[in-house]
This record gives structure tokens, C-alpha cells and sequence, in this order.
């Protein structure tokens, strides 16, 4: 009987101390916590609005023309930047970035590009390019656009007519020059006001400038957890250029969106991983020509837009 | 048991506890223990690193051509006053009359940004060579583009905006030069022969600016005066031998920037002005108390800083910064010996004069200089103001008339401006409006960022990948 | 009802308890096992590296181990699972190096490039590379049960803790499941 009793608690104590709340912490625990938080000054901007448009798979984001431009899984949207539904259209199969200008919309689908004009209508669909191509940003000047197909680490140069006149890899003949590392498929791009085309190199954690024909002006580059720095294997995975030449960047693993100079300084933190839902996709990122700040968070399948604070 | 077995088995005990402590002493636990350290991933040591051995000035190479002599000099960056305006009576051209200036020479350079000293009809440039993978001092004959030797050192650089970037410092007696990473090299002047190297990232535990140095050396009395960061922040080496003469403490740890030593003159004292990455400081450059500091400022601190001082004869200070820093103005104030540096403004880019590369010209009393790409409406333009209010521009170039990150220097009563891609344009130098006299495209270039020298009637001036002598004296 | 009629229907129950198994397994692909052996496995998609793997396994080492899915593999200079997330230095230090046993180990490739292996004798299964590698890189590092030294316990004791439910019986046949699937919509529609 007492021999029972004593098997009986055993069990209980066993299965108490089993339960969820009772186990031991992990002596091998994971932590980023001392780079989750932001110093406050350094946040400088605020959410101001957000709107969603339902349960959508949201792949992309671009603003031209005062309008968002979002590519969803089938679906192109044209929004206002007060998140106004003005448009839809239907796209033949998954898009994975977009970008726009006063021409029309381009729509990167895996490894062709589809031209559409300002209503969303279809001008053509490019020359489809090879199997092993990965296209995940687009970025467009007045007679050129680039795109960047991680698949095949390197960078296309078309016209805007969609004939494709070059590609470059950033490889050269010195062994300084590694080209493009991509380690998975994150490779962004885009072309500032001054018509210079930055591309990430996310494997490196760099900026790189290029000229239009594909020769390496400058870099800079910092891998680091801390708040000047880009984390992770390849980081950051989108971009976009302010109005006055600075960069806003996303970083996937620990999310957060910040501000680099063009010289590479952190200037300022938009939003710090806190805003967002643990350890997750980076937001594609679109920046209207007053300097508000479009986020697409794909887990919260809504568009966060910041502002400079007041 | 009697007394005599006790002890035994006590001494038996105490031994045998003593020979436990004693392995457990010895044992090592974990036999197969190995150390993680660095390099047992069997990376080949990086290129960049403090490790690459560099014998500065290694190898010389005479390249067949002759100095055919002259009389003028352009002997380092900024020129003879340190003000980038040429005191030279020779007239020079006032206009291109749609023709080309006659190009006498074009030399084909690693990409950079490195421009030329101007000596006696010899011009000194401190290429990068990237086949040879080596700092190169090259002297070029002014009148006709020859080469006649080349000074070098290998050293890697990997390009970012070009790698090449200083204007070297010429006397009668030596050249020195400052390489990418910060090899400090000075020869003999006449011959090319090496008289000392100094590795500052090495010796004064440097951290070399991003994009490379852009510091141009300095020579006053036979001292080379250098802004080293790290350790020091400015020391003072005898051209003869290489010895340090004086070395200033860096006690607050600032670091190298890009700018150049400016000399000033101020409350009966010559000195050294230096905008460091931390501040900005003044060194007595003579007097028993030489090379110790006059005054401080950490008031101007930004993170990149290209342009270099510019000393106005009341004292005044003028710093600007390029990626949003903007500019200040300081005052130097001097009461019983000591000095006081107070800043009487500092604004945003937009809100007054302000540069990224190039230093502003001092003219008549006013401050000339071309506005970067963040100064809103006036992005780009050149602008003049009157240095008691900075914000408020005297002239503008019009929104019609933009410049990009080019030189400017004042010769012959005529300003000079080149173009990022090679348009040379020729303004009158005025202080109550801009007078543009003329323009022309001198050839397909890009990032003509080099400073322009001119002496005896020639220009010599570049892009990122060639520099070309051209004469421009009136015929 | 009587003995007989009793038996009769307790039989035509199990039988159809049985056929509604096998179309419920038919039906949700439930894997079944030709062989009708089973093994414990951890599923890598449900694993949240608690670190109870190493701690909870009969073995005196765990019989998990972390492994290596090359083909995911970024060959990174900055790897999320070899080095600490508050490293200065990418080189082997002990002092950067996330794994606390040292059985991470990285060889030179070519610049920027390492390979990455694991000393399976040094890894006690805590997961903080696998951690370290999902949350910054592609997820190539995973922990998996090595059938090796798995006693194959008829409850596996760390599948009683696991929080996630990570650990179930497998199909011998499919005794590993280690993700590493480029053709996962995931991966080639990145967000």
C-alpha cells in the first residue's frame, strides 16, 4: 500500500514537472536581446498609418506617381498612399517584386519581367530569361531598367522597351572583386536620384556602386549585429533610397528598418525589432518623394508607413 | 591495535592521500583537449590587414624621359598659399572660343583621384598602379607628358571610388608623399631617392579612413608635418633623416579624416589647423612650444570629413562636411598667450555654404564653393557668400548652372571649374555676382574629382582614369 | 445478446475499425511504413531548438546531432550558427564561436567563402547553431536523431518534453527528415 502511494507521487511529481510551465530553462538559450533594443534617440521616425487588404500573400512594393504599386500572389494593386484601393489587376502567375515610374509599371515574375502601363494593363511580357533565374528586384531610370536575378548573381540592364542589353556579375579580373554573393535569394537594388544604381551585396553586407555598365565605383560594407551593421548571412534584404540619397534598409532574422548616409553611417532607426513579430521576413520597402516610408510586412499582411517624427 | 600500527596505518592513509592529491594534481581530466584559435580555418591572411609587409619606396624605375625645366611651382595641394589661387603673371586664356584648349599630354592612371604637384616643370603624381599592385610616384616632364622615373611600393588596395588620392608636398630638396593606406614616403627631389618611409597605420596604430587618405602631406622648414590619428594625432618628421622632431599626444583619441593640415596665423602664432574625425584642433608650428596643441574644439565632429580648413586672416574658421554634416564657423579668440576656439554658427547643408569634397575658395573677403547634392534648392550650384553669415548666399550659379564634385581654383584673376565629367568652365572670380565666361566639354570623363594644378602658363588636371597637361597660357 | 453474437460483432468492429485506418491513412497520407518499423525523428520544421535534446535523451550524449544540409548552405563568411551573435572577429577564436562544444567547425574555401562541418563525437544536440543558422541564414544546420545511437525507446523521453511536438515515429524507410528542398515555394518566391 505504501509502496502504491509512493510509485503514485512519483508519477504525479513527474508529470507535474513535465508540464510546460515547470520545465527547466534551456542552458543553451539563443539570445539577441542586447540587440533588440534601440537607443529611443536613434528612432526617428513614427507609424503613423497602417491598412491591409485582407488575407493577402503580398510579394512587392513600389511608389510612383503618388501611387503605391503592390504585387500580390496573382494580383496587381494600385493603391493611394492614404491605402485607397484604386485598382486591380490580374497577373498570369506570381510576381516577386515590382517597380514603376511615369512610363509604367514593370512586374518581376520569376524569370521574366511583364510590362504593364500606369493602369495596370498589360504592354507585353519580356523575353523570358533562363530556368535558373531568380528575379527579386527591379529598378528603373528613364530609358533603363535593372534588374536583379539572384538565381544567377547578377545584375540585367534592359531598356525600357525590354530589350535586354547587358548583365554584369561585379566580378573582375582581380580576385578583390568577388562579384555577387548571394546566399539566398535576397538581391536588391535601386537607382538614386542622382542616377547612380546601388546594388546589395547581401553575402558581403554591402552597398555597391555601379556604373550603368557594370564597373564597381565604391562600397561600403559592415557586418555587425549592433545597430550600424547589417546581421545575418546576407543582410539587408531590401531597399530603398530616400529623396536625399540615404538608404532605408530591412534586415531579415532580427527585423528592423533603418537609415544609412550614403557614406554608410547609421543616421537614424525607422522601426527597431520590437515592431515587429520575432524573427521573420524583412518588409519590401517603397519611399514616396516627401521621404514617408512604405513597409510591407508580410507576416501582419499590411502596409506600415512611417514618418519622419515632428 | 597498539600505538605502532595507528601510526602505520595513519602514515599509510596520509600517504596514500597524498598520492590521490597528487594525481589528481597531474591528471589532465581532458586528454584530447584542443584550443579553438583564430586561423584554424586556414584563411590565407588577409590582404588589407596589418600584416602585409610594405618596404616603402622598394623599387625604382627610370622611365627614359627628361625635365625640360621651368620656373613656376604648384607644390602641393592648394598650392604655394594653401588658398588654391595662383599668384602667377603669366595671362591665360579667358575663353575657349569653341575650340579645345591644346591638350599636350594625356597619361593613362590607375582610378583615382590623386592630383599633381607642380615643380619646376617636373610634375609629381602618386598613382596606384593595380597590375603592379603598388603606390607609384610618378614625375612626368610638364611640357611634354614624359615620364622620367617612378618611386613605388607594393601594397594592396582594393578600389572604392577609385585608390589613388593625395597631392604630394614638393621642396627644392625632398617630395613626400601619402599612399592610400597611409605609407608616408619621401625622397630627394632631384634623384627619386628614398630617404625615409613611415607606415603610420603600423607605427601609430592608425585606423585608416574609409575610402582610403585623403590627407595631402605638408612640408614647412624641412618637416613633414602629417595628421596621423591613432597614437598621435600630428607629428612632425625631419625630411633628412626621418626623425620624429615632435609628436602630439592624441589623448582623445581622434581619428584621421580626410582633410589636409592648414596653416594660420593668428594672435602672433603660426599654426597648424587640423579637422580630425572627433575635432578640430590648432598646433603651434613654432616657437619652443611647437608641435603642442593651442586650442581644441570637439564642437565640429562628423563622422566624414573631406574638405579641409579654411583660415581666414580674423581668425575666423570656416569647416564643411559632406552627407548631411553641414557647416560651422568658429572664431579663434586669443587673451594672454591662450587660445580659444568659440563657434559662432553651424547649420544643415541646405541652410548655407557647404561642400563635400572640395575645399572652399577664400576670395576678396568672401567664402566661393560649390553646394552637394543635399542642399536643396541650391544642390549643386555654385555659391558665394560673405563668411559674417554663411547662410545667406551673396551670388548663386543659378539653377541653370550646376557643378558636380569637381575642382575650382582661381588663376589669373579667372575661376576655373571642373565638371565630374570632364566640362571646364571658365567664371569670372566676383564677389557680388556669378560671371560665367565660358565653357567646354574637355573630354569624356568621370569623377574629375582631383584637385587642378597649374604653373608656367600649363593645367594639369584629370578624371578617374587619366590625367592630361594642357597649356593654357595665352600664346 | 448472446457469447457468440457478441464475438461475431466485437470481430466485424475490429475489422472496420481497421479498414477506416487504412483509408484515413490513405486518405491524409498518413506515411506508413512498408516495413512496419518505425523510428523517432525530429521534424525540422517543428523544432525550436529548446535545447531539450541534449538534455532529456537516455544516451549519456544525445543521440541527436545537428546536420548539414550543404545544398542550403550559404557557405557564408558570417555564419548565424558558428559564430556568437555579438562576435568582432570572424575567425576560430574560441571566444567567437557560438557552439559551446566546439563541434562546429569551418574550413577556407575561397574568399568569402566556408565550409562548415560537424564533429558529431563533440555535438550534444543543444541546437544553438540550428538556432543561429534559421534565424540568420537558411536553415542548413538541423538537428536530426542519429539511428546510430538511437535505442529507438519505446517512448522516446525527449519526444515526451519536446514543446513542439517535434519528435514522432517515422517510417524506417524515411528515417531522416532533414529540409533542403530549393524547390519549396518558400524559398523560390522569397518575400
Amino acid at each position: 500500500m505504501v509502496l502504491a502511494a509512493v510509485i503514485v507521487v512519483l508519477i504525479v511529481t513527474d508529470v507535474m514537472n513535465s508540464r510546460p510551465d515547470k520545465r527547466p530553462d534551456n542552458p543553451y538559450e539563443y539570445t539577441v536581446d542586447q540587440f533588440t533594443s534601440v537607443d529611443t534617440a536613434l528612432v526617428k521616425y513614427t507609424e503613423t498609418i497602417d491598412f491591409t487588404f485582407g488575407d493577402l500573400d503580398l510579394r512587392g512594393i513600389a511608389f510612383a506617381n503618388n501611387r503605391l504599386y503592390l504585387v500580390e500572389d496573382n494580383y496587381l494593386m494600385v493603391v493611394s498612399p492614404e491605402g485607397e484601393k484604386l485598382a486591380k489587376s490580374e497577373l498570369p502567375e506570381s510576381p516577386g517584386c515590382v517597380t514603376a515610374s511615369s512610363d509604367g509599371i514593370y512586374i518581376g515574375f520569376r524569370n521574366y519581367i511583364g510590362q504593364y502601363d500606369p493602369d495596370g494593363r498589360l504592354v507585353k511580357n519580356w523575353e523570358p530569361l533562363n530556368d535558373t533565374t531568380v528575379l527579386t528586384s527591379l529598378a528603373v531610370t528613364d530609358s533603363t531598367l535593372f534588374a536583379a536575378d539572384a538565381g544567377n548573381r547578377r545584375v540585367l540592364r534592359y531598356k525600357t522597351n525590354g530589350i535586354l542589353s547587358g548583365s554584369f556579375t561585379g566580378k573582375r579580373d582581380s580576385a578583390d572583386l568577388h562579384g555577387f554573393i548571394i546566399p539566398s535569394p535576397y538581391f536588391d537594388l535601386a537607382v538614386n536620384s542622382d542616377g547612380e544604381l546601388w546594388v546589395v551585396n547581401t553575402g558581403k553586407h554591402a552597398f555597391e556602386n555601379y556604373t550603368f555598365d557594370g564597373q564597381l565605383r565604391g562600397f561600403w560594407e559592415n557586418a555587425a549585429m549592433t545597430i550600424d551593421g547589417f546581421s545575418g548571412c546576407c543582410n539587408p534584404a531590401h531597399m530603398a533610397v530616400l529623396p536625399d540619397g540615404s538608404f532605408v534598409t530591412a534586415e531579415k532574422g532580427m527585423v528592423r528598418i533603418k537609415i544609412h548616409k550614403a557614406s554608410g553611417e547609421v543616421l537614424a532607426v525607422v522601426a527597431p525589432p520590437e515592431e515587429f513579430k520575432g524573427e521573420t521576413y524583412a518588409p519590401d520597402l517603397a519611399v514616396s518623394p516627401s521621404g514617408d516610408i512604405y513597409a510591407l510586412d508580410y507576416e501582419r499582411k499590411m502596409i506600415r508607413v512611417f514618418q519622419l517624427k515632428k | 591495535m597498539n600505538t605502532r600500527t595507528r601510526h602505520i596505518i595513519l602514515a599509510a592513509a596520509i600517504l596514500a592521500l597524498a598520492a590521490s592529491f597528487t594525481w589528481w594534481l597531474a591528471h589532465d581530466p581532458v586528454p584530447n583537449f584542443t584550443k579553438s584559435l583564430p586561423g584554424s580555418d586556414n584563411r590565407p591572411p588577409r590582404a588589407d590587414s596589418l600584416t602585409e609587409l610594405v618596404h616603402i619606396g622598394e623599387y625604382f624605375f627610370a622611365a627614359g624621359g627628361t625635365l625640360t625645366g621651368g620656373t613656376e611651382t604648384w607644390p602641393r595641394f592648394r598650392g604655394p598659399d594653401f588658398d588654391n589661387i595662383s599668384k602667377s603673371n603669366i595671362k591665360l586664356i579667358d575663353g575657349f572660343g569653341g575650340q579645345i584648349p591644346k591638350i599636350l599630354w594625356t597619361i593613362d592612371l590607375g582610378e583615382g583621384h590623386a592630383g599633381a604637384a607642380i615643380y619646376k616643370g617636373a610634375v609629381y603624381v602618386l598613382d596606384y598602379d593595380e597590375l603592379k599592385r603598388s603606390d607609384i610616384l610618378r614625375c612626368i616632364n610638364l611640357a611634354d607628358g614624359k615620364e622620367v622615373w617612378q618611386r613605388g611600393y607594393r601594397v594592396t588596395i582594393k578600389r572604392n571610388h577609385g585608390m589613388s588620392r593625395t597631392v604630394p608636398a614638393v621642396t627644392e630638396k625632398y617630395i613626400v608623399t601619402i599612399g592610400p593606406r597611409a605609407h608616408v614616403m619621401c625622397l630627394d627631389r632631384l634623384t627619386g631617392n628614398v630617404k625615409w618611409g613611415l607606415d603610420v597605420e603600423k607605427e601609430y596604430k592608425t585606423e585608416i579612413p574609409f575610402w582610403y587618405t585623403g590627407q595631402c602631406p605638408l612640408i614647412e622648414n624641412d618637416l613633414a608635418i602629417i595628421a596621423t590619428g591613432g597614437k598621435a594625432l600630428m607629428i612632425a618628421v625631419d625630411c633628412e633623416t626621418g626623425k620624429k622632431v615632435w609628436e602630439v599626444p592624441n589623448s582623445k583619441g581622434w581619428k584621421m579624416s580626410h582633410s589636409s593640415i592648414m596653416p594660420m596665423k593668428f594672435g602672433g602664432r603660426r599654426m597648424f589647423v587640423y579637422s580630425a574625425v572627433g575635432g578640430i584642433c590648432g598646433v603651434a608650428a613654432d616657437g619652443p612650444d611647437a608641435g603642442t596643441i593651442l586650442w581644441t574644439s570637439s564642437a565640429w565632429n562628423k563622422s566624414v570629413v573631406a574638405p579641409s580648413p579654411v583660415c581666414m586672416p580674423n581668425g575666423k574658421i570656416f569647416l564643411t562636411a559632406g552627407y548631411g554634416a553641414g557647416s560651422m564657423v568658429l572664431q579663434l579668440e586669443q587673451s594672454g598667450g591662450t587660445f580659444t576656439a568659440k563657434m559662432i554658427d553651424q547649420y544643415l547643408p541646405a541652410e548655407g555654404l557647404a561642400c563635400e569634397q572640395q575645399t572652399p575658395l577664400y576670395f576678396e573677403g568672401h567664402l566661393i564653393g560649390i553646394q552637394p547634392k543635399d542642399a536643396g534648392a541650391l544642390r549643386s550650384q555654385m555659391i558665394c557668400v560673405d563668411p559674417s553669415n554663411c547662410r545667406v548666399p551673396v551670388w548663386t550659379s543659378g539653377s541653370e548652372i550646376r557643378f558636380g564634385l569637381g575642382p575650382y581654383l582661381i588663376a589669373d584673376n579667372k575661376l576655373f571649374i571642373l565638371n565630374d565629367d570632364g566640362v571646364l568652365t571658365i567664371a569670372k572670380p566676383d564677389i557680388k555676382k556669378y560671371i560665367q565666361i565660358d565653357q567646354i566639354k574637355l573630354f569624356d570623363g568621370q569623377d574629375a574629382w582631383a584637385p587642378i594644378a597649374v604653373a608656367d602658363g600649363y593645367m594639369v588636371l584629370r578624371d578617374s582614369k587619366r590625367m592630361i597637361g594642357m597649356k593654357i597660357a595665352v600664346e | 445478446m448472446n457469447r457468440k453474437t457478441f464475438i461475431n460483432n466485437s470481430g466485424r468492429l475490429i475489422l472496420l475499425g481497421g479498414l477506416v485506418y487504412l483509408t484515413g491513412s490513405i486518405i491524409f497520407k498518413r506515411k506508413v511504413s512498408a516495413s512496419g518499423k518505425y523510428v523517432w525523428q525530429i521534424d525540422p520544421f517543428k523544432c525550436m531548438q529548446c535545447g531539450r535534446c541534449s538534455t532529456q535523451c537516455v544516451r549519456e550524449i544525445s543521440a541527436v546531432k545537428c546536420v548539414h544540409a550543404y545544398q542550403l548552405c550559404g557557405y557564408c563568411d558570417l555564419c548565424g550558427g558558428y559564430f556568437k551573435p555579438n562576435t568582432h572577429k570572424l575567425n576560430t577564436g574560441a571566444e567567437s564561436q557560438l557552439c559551446p562544444t566546439g563541434a562546429l567547425k569551418r574550413k577556407y574555401v575561397e574568399e568569402p567563402f566556408f565550409e562548415y562541418k560537424i564533429d558529431e563525437k563533440l555535438c550534444n544536440a543543444c541546437g544553438k547553431c540550428v538556432k543561429g543558422c534559421g534565424s540568420f541564414g537558411n536553415g542548413s544546420l538541423q538537428l536530426q536523431i542519429r539511428h546510430d545511437l538511437c535505442q529507438n525507446c519505446n517512448e522516446c523521453s525527449i519526444a515526451r518534453m519536446c514543446p513542439t511536438n517535434a519528435i514522432s515515429r517515422v517510417p524506417i524507410e524515411a528515417a531522416y527528415q532533414i529540409k533542403g528542398d530549393f524547390k519549396n515555394p518558400a524559398l523560390t518566391n522569397p518575400k
